[in-house]
């Protein structure tokens, strides 16, 4: 209970009331794709972190390991790894960049190898992101001064890439209130094709595997605004047993 | 609710044909552009260009200056919009170029069930 009596620290709900400022974080949090050069206070960084700490896990497993690398060097390494490798893989895969007999030879070896094979890893954003990125449109880490990486203990009680992606969802919430920019970075994995990288951050060295990463920074440009998003069917239950549920269009 | 049949379920779509995925469609607004390249740093695949610069261009500093006016990239047969309509670039448009017509669908196994076409701003129930 908090001073005045209420619940929550932030007052109880009215139907149609602004957002508190948690609802205001989460409705805002845009992710920020450009960073200023100025490295993070590393205070600030463990502030962070400190929030991921208290993340809820299955069991209290925290199934997770963190870390922290604020090395520009090491950062325009692994930039430069991750696009040399995406190169490699688009230039078998990426058939949507080709035209003619080579996009066709392409397509055949995506469709009956990597696309039905790695489903997440192909579908079509991680695609065309990747395609863009060998054509030299896009980078990875937009230029980042700090990239917190998360790994995942196999371990875990149930389902520890759940607890994974809570602890960096409060690292993103976090940060966003704090004025920092984020953006999840899932093209890591790529670096675990490299035993260097492997080697260097322990990515798939038992129990450990790599589940996440995200890129940190005061933001560049302003970039917190709510957006539309679809609408959502969500299904409700709520007469008897023997009465079958409905759906309402959520947001509209 | 629309459940996948079996063809659907193990059919992958053809990522560069418009009739397997709808690409999502935003509509920029050219005359009140002021050319300051935001949507394209924005932008999670660098699709959005002009004809002097791309995401990669901004982001790495090699470019400054006024970017020209910005498009949306499509895929090497001009088939597909490469757009999955996420609006970060509408979100960092200062000045409400942006505006969005479709949203991204994919069919087949990737199809989205659980989300209607329509898309709406946040609620206050």
């Amino acid at each position: 209970m908090s001073a005045n009596g209420e619940v929550s620290p932030l007052g109880v709900y009215r139907e149609g009331m602004p957002w508190n400022p948690v609802e205001k974080v989460i409705m805002e949090r845009r992710s920020v794709r450009r960073f200023k050069k100025e490295p993070l206070p590393d205070n600030l960084i463990r502030r962070i972190l400190e929030s991921a700490r208290f993340a809820p896990s299955a069991g209290n497993g925290q199934p997770w390991k963190f870390i922290v690398v604020k090395s520009p060097e090491i950062i325009a390494e692994m930039e430069r790894d991750a696009a040399r490798i995406t190169k490699f893989f688009m230039f078998f895969y990426g058939y949507t960049m080709y035209k003619g007999w080579r996009r066709l030879v392409s397509k055949i070896m995506a469709n009956f190898s990597v696309m039905r094979l790695y489903s997440n890893e192909f579908c079509t954003p991680p695609f065309f992101a990747m395609t863009q990125a060998a054509e030299g449109q896009t980078v990875y880490y937009h230029g980042a001064p700090v990239v917190i990486i998360i790994l995942e203990d196999k371990r875990g009680v149930s389902n520890p890439s759940v607890d994974v992606g809570i602890a960096g969802e409060h690292i993103v919430l976090a940060a966003h209130s704090l004025g920092v920019g984020a953006c999840w970075m899932g093209f890591s994995r790529l670096l675990t094709y490299y035993p260097k990288w492997r080697r260097k951050f322990g990515l798939n060295k038992y129990p450990y595997r790599f589940g996440n990463s995200i890129c940190l920074g005061y933001p560049a440009y302003k970039a917190d605004k709510e957006v539309p998003k679809e609408v959502q069917l969500i299904e409700w239950y709520e007469g008897s047993m023997k009465d079958s549920s409905r759906f309402e269009r959520q947001g509209e | 609710m629309n459940y996948f049949t079996l063809y659907e379920k193990y059919k992958i779509p053809t990522y560069d044909d418009p009739g397997q995925i709808q690409s999502a469609e935003i509509v920029f607004d050219h005359e009140k552009c002021h050319q300051c390249g935001l949507c394209i740093t924005a932008c999670a695949w660098g699709a959005i260009v002009t004809d002097f610069c791309n995401r990669a261009d901004l982001v790495t500093g090699k470019f400054k200056g006024k970017t020209g006016l910005p498009r949306v990239r499509k895929t090497a047969n001009e088939r597909v919009k490469i757009c999955m309509g996420c609006l970060t670039c509408m979100a960092a448009c200062p000045n409400g170029v942006i505006s969005v017509k479709k949203s991204f669908r994919p069919a087949y196994r990737l199809n989205k069930i659980c989300q209607a076409p329509e898309m709406t701003y946040p609620k206050h129930y």
